[in-house]
């Protein structure tokens, strides 16, 4: 069991870091807006590309 | 009025279009040209994706507003010192506020923006706020380009001033989840350690574990008492500094007692330990003030963004060759002409040199009619030109207008206002008193005991009567009743709202604008069908706002076959023309009189008589031979009868108090059936603010409740116990206020006095919950039946029994559901 007296600091080690990262990203302004990213990661740039050249297509169909 | 005979919705936005916009053989339809011309764009910048998005998204339907500003404002060096930053020679960045964000597919349609600008490098757009970091190259596009072709997709942009009073709430906000994080992390790793010695007392442990576990849990509290706590100190200090009794205070003396104790016991070796108690106490409790800071300062935001509609940012100045340039508003010195077109609002105090027009002064004044002006007469910045265009030489701008000196009353009314002491502040005083009195008490009970057990039954009375329920009992509550207020359109700026709207029986109501529509609407055509359609393809001429009400009321009429041959339009008096054949006039008794056109029997009419004054009268000829009458007025809002009866029944005291004209407003005093004396007609802003501070001061207890739209309710707004700034109203009001209301008209008003009444339940339910167990733990701790198992389970079945009754509370829901009106 005396793992655990190395453990247990290594982990707390870890947390620190944890913690850290939380820090930072509060500070460069990552948790001011929690809304928009959330919509953001749904657009999908390869299919706009590809919709835009399905639509000319059929605009020139009804043309 | 308008029914939706051929289903056509818009393309653009998906509402429906009225019938006398279906164009019949298209498959694209259009609500207006807004939306026609975003659509068309959309289409040549390869952008249509955003239809896609915007089905997906579900979202709601919202047509397109499309300026057609020029934005050389944004161009000029003093908004270019005033907003942009400077990065680099190549890049610049500026924060812009875009109104008409309403979806996801608005975050799309405006971050891709840059594919069909080159110079612009990057939008990131924050969807809540509404707030657009624009990254651009000045070498190769200008600002007011980009805030073109921004206006161009039905995004008006605005420059947006955080003041420093958004800075740091902005700071603030960083700074509380900082605290935030690190106490849950502290207290989470805590509890875990602390678990394994809870275990080892049942079943034993190795000593060299346990005081290595305890060392360990000493270290993670300290930065949680050091770091995150530290706010619960100041508040407290700064309670007793000013003898204000604040909750923070017996918050604090738990912590610091329960931590030194606990970090003497570590160090001797033996003895309780409370870390775990203490530091998710911590948590806890900053965990529901972010919480309850986050929806507050949504609220904030929000008015702090009307704030800049009071007055545009910038007008049209005439420069030395007679051209007009876009300027801020800001810049404009006495002297400069400038331009005010129809459907703009006044940006400076100032004389008209040229044109001849009507303004509506509503939001100043509180006058529904709107005033006729010419030539030499003076105009005040915050005014609507309705009638045509204006040219005004300046005289004073900003803070100097009329404008500016009533948002300096506000200031002073928000200045004047008393500090309040929440229901928990004043529970608290005695709170520490009794807890203390208690200590004492147990002292004496144990007085025979060694001076560590006394110590040790002292100190676990201490801490288990810490009040973390009792610390949580408001902000959860007010939390959970902030956000589902603002789900329903309610933005409420202060909790302490809440408290007050439970003893406040005395309400003032502005007329024009809040208990009215605050629009011209007709209120009564006498006309048959024809006649209605000749009317109708006359008026879509004119963009006068009694054509706007006619055209709207006689949209199902619409004919668009009809031809309109020739237009005049006679300023002040009406307009005439031919259409189809007929010769059709549309205006007032001048008109006709002008025209030759003889009316019989005018003066007899019964509405004629009631209406005097206040209601327009607009007559119509066709062929020279008087055909109808149209009455055009300001109605009261559909609810306001039902509202107004129903605060009476609940024994509201109800004035209202308006600086329109004695006639108008008494016509709308008997309507409501409310009694002469208790309206008030032709009050001035500054006398709507003596009369707000007057029944303040005579009966203190009850507090007052302000509800209005205009810059000229500001100042009484600031001054009540709770203003209330009714959706549409200027940016004044909302500034002021304490509640805005996002959504139209009254009922969120039902729904924010039910709301907060039930909220208020919802507070005392927790705050006899939370006394409850403290009364259970005292006399545990003094009867020293306690184990520190059973304060370290206590604790959080108490936190747990406030946040879930705050939660099942549901005031706003269930209020909804209901629908009371």
């Amino acid at each position: 069991m005396d793992i655990i007296l190395i453990l247990l600091p290594a982990c707390l080690i870890f947390s620190g870091l944890a913690v850290a990262a939380f820090f930072w990203a509060v500070k460069s302004g990552q948790m001011d807006d929690l809304k928009t990213p959330a919509v953001r990661m749904l657009f999908d740039d390869e299919k706009v590309a590809k919709k835009k050249d399905g639509d000319t297509e059929s605009d020139e169909k009804k043309k | 009025m308008p029914k939706v005979g051929e289903s056509a919705v818009c393309t653009h936005c998906g509402l429906k279009v009225l019938p006398h916009l279906v164009r019949p053989n298209d498959d694209k339809q259009f609500c207006c040209s807004g939306c026609r011309q975003v659509y068309a764009i959309l289409n040549e910048c390869g952008l249509e994706q955003y239809y896609n998005l915007r089905e997906m998204e579900d979202a709601k339907p919202q047509s397109a507003n499309v300026s057609g500003r020029g934005f050389e404002d944004f161009d000029d060096p003093s908004f270019t010192s005033k907003y942009v930053k400077k990065i680099s020679e190549t890049n610049n960045t500026v924060i812009l506020y875009l109104e008409g964000i309403h979806c996801a597919a608005c975050v799309w349609l405006v971050e891709n923006l840059p594919r069909t600008n080159k110079g612009l490098l990057s939008i990131r757009l924050d969807m809540a706020r509404a707030q657009a970091v624009i990254d651009w190259d000045p070498s190769q596009i200008s600002l007011s380009a980009i805030a073109r072709s921004l206006d161009r997709v039905g995004y008006l942009p605005h420059p947006y001033n955080l003041s420093d009073v958004g800075r740091l709430r902005k700071e603030e906000g960083r700074d509380m989840l900082k605290r935030l994080g690190l106490a849950t992390a502290c207290a989470i790793n805590i509890m875990v350690i602390q678990a394994a010695l809870y275990a080892g007392e049942y079943s034993g442990i190795d000593p060299r574990f346990e005081s290595f576990f305890r060392w360990i849990s000493f270290l993670l509290a300290i930065p949680v008492v050091v770091y995150s706590a530290r706010t619960f100190f100041t508040a407290a200090a700064g309670g007793l500094m000013q003898k204000v009794p604040h909750m923070d205070l017996p918050i604090s003396i738990a912590i610091l007692v329960g931590f030194s104790y606990s970090a003497v016991s570590t160090i001797k070796g033996f003895g309780h330990i409370y870390f775990d108690s203490i530091t998710a106490l911590v948590a806890l409790l900053l965990a529901g003030r972010y919480i309850q800071f986050q929806v507050q300062r949504s609220a904030m935001d929000l008015s702090e963004r009307m704030r800049g509609s009071t007055l545009p940012d910038f007008a049209r100045k005439k420069d030395q060759e007679g051209n007009y340039v876009e300027t801020p508003t800001d810049t404009l010195k006495a002297g400069d002409h400038v331009e005010v077109l129809v459907g703009e609002t006044i940006p400076v105090d100032g004389v008209i040199v040229k044109g001849v027009s009507e303004v509506n002064n509503a939001a100043l004044t509180g006058e529904a009619e709107p005033l006729k002006l010419e030539s030499g007469m003076p105009v005040h910045a915050g005014s609507i030109n309705l009638g045509s265009r204006l040219e005004i030489v300046t005289q004073a701008t900003g803070d100097l207008t009329r404008v500016g000196s009533l948002m300096q009353l506000v200031n002073q009314a928000f200045q004047k206002r008393a500090p309040i002491v929440q229901l928990v502040d004043r529970i608290s005083k005695y709170f520490v008193v009794i807890v203390l009195l208690l200590a004492v008490l147990t002292a004496m009970l144990w007085s025979d005991q060694p001076t560590e057990i006394i110590l040790e039954r002292v100190i676990a009375l201490l801490v288990i009567t810490c009040p973390c329920a009792l610390g949580l009992a408001t902000p959860v509550a007010v939390s959970v009743s902030l956000s589902m207020a603002t789900k329903m359109g309610i933005y409420i700026k202060r909790a302490d709202v809440i408290e007050h709207m439970k003893s406040i029986r005395r309400v003032f109501i502005d007329k024009t604008g809040t208990i009215t529509t605050g629009e011209m609407s007709v209120l009564k055509f006498d006309g048959n069908k024809k006649e209605a359609a000749l009317v109708h393809a006359l008026e879509s001429n004119s963009n006068h706002p009694i054509a706007e009400a006619l055209l709207k009321a006689l949209a199902d009429f619409a004919d668009r076959t009809l031809l309109v041959e020739s237009f005049e339009e006679a300023p002040g008096l009406g307009i005439h023309g031919v259409v189809d054949g007929h010769h059709v006039v549309i205006g007032n008794m001048r008109l006709m009189e002008k025209l030759e056109i003889q009316w019989p029997y005018i003066e007899n009419s019964n509405l004629q008589k009631k209406s005097k004054n206040i209601l327009t009268n607009i007559y119509i000829a066709i062929d020279n031979t008087p055909v109808t009458k149209v009455v055009v007025g300001d109605p009261l809002r559909p609810e306001a009868l039902q509202i107004v009866e129903r605060l009476k029944r609940e024994n509201w005291k109800i004035d209202l108090v308006s600086g329109d004209h004695h006639a108008a407003v008494s016509r709308v005093a008997s309507l409501l059936g409310l009694d002469e004396d208790s309206t008030h007609a032709g009050v001035t802003p500054e006398e709507k603010l003596e009369l707000v501070n007057d029944t303040m001061g005579k009966n203190e207890n009850s507090g007052l409740l302000m509800i209005g739209d205009g810059v000229n309710d500001a100042a009484a707004l600031a001054a009540s116990s709770v203003g209330v700034a009714v959706h549409g109203g200027s940016g004044a009001s909302a500034q002021a206020a304490d509640v805005v209301f996002t959504r139209s008209g009254l009922k969120p008003l039902v729904s924010l006095i039910s709301g907060t009444r039930r909220t208020m339940f919802v507070i005392y339910r927790n705050l006899l919950f939370s006394l409850l167990y403290n009364i259970v733990g005292a006399y545990l701790a003094i009867s020293g039946i306690v184990d520190p198992l059973f304060a370290a389970v206590l604790m959080p079945i108490s936190s747990l029994t406030v946040i879930l009754s705050s939660i099942l509370g549901q005031s706003y829901i269930r209020d909804n559901r209901k629908s009371p009106v």
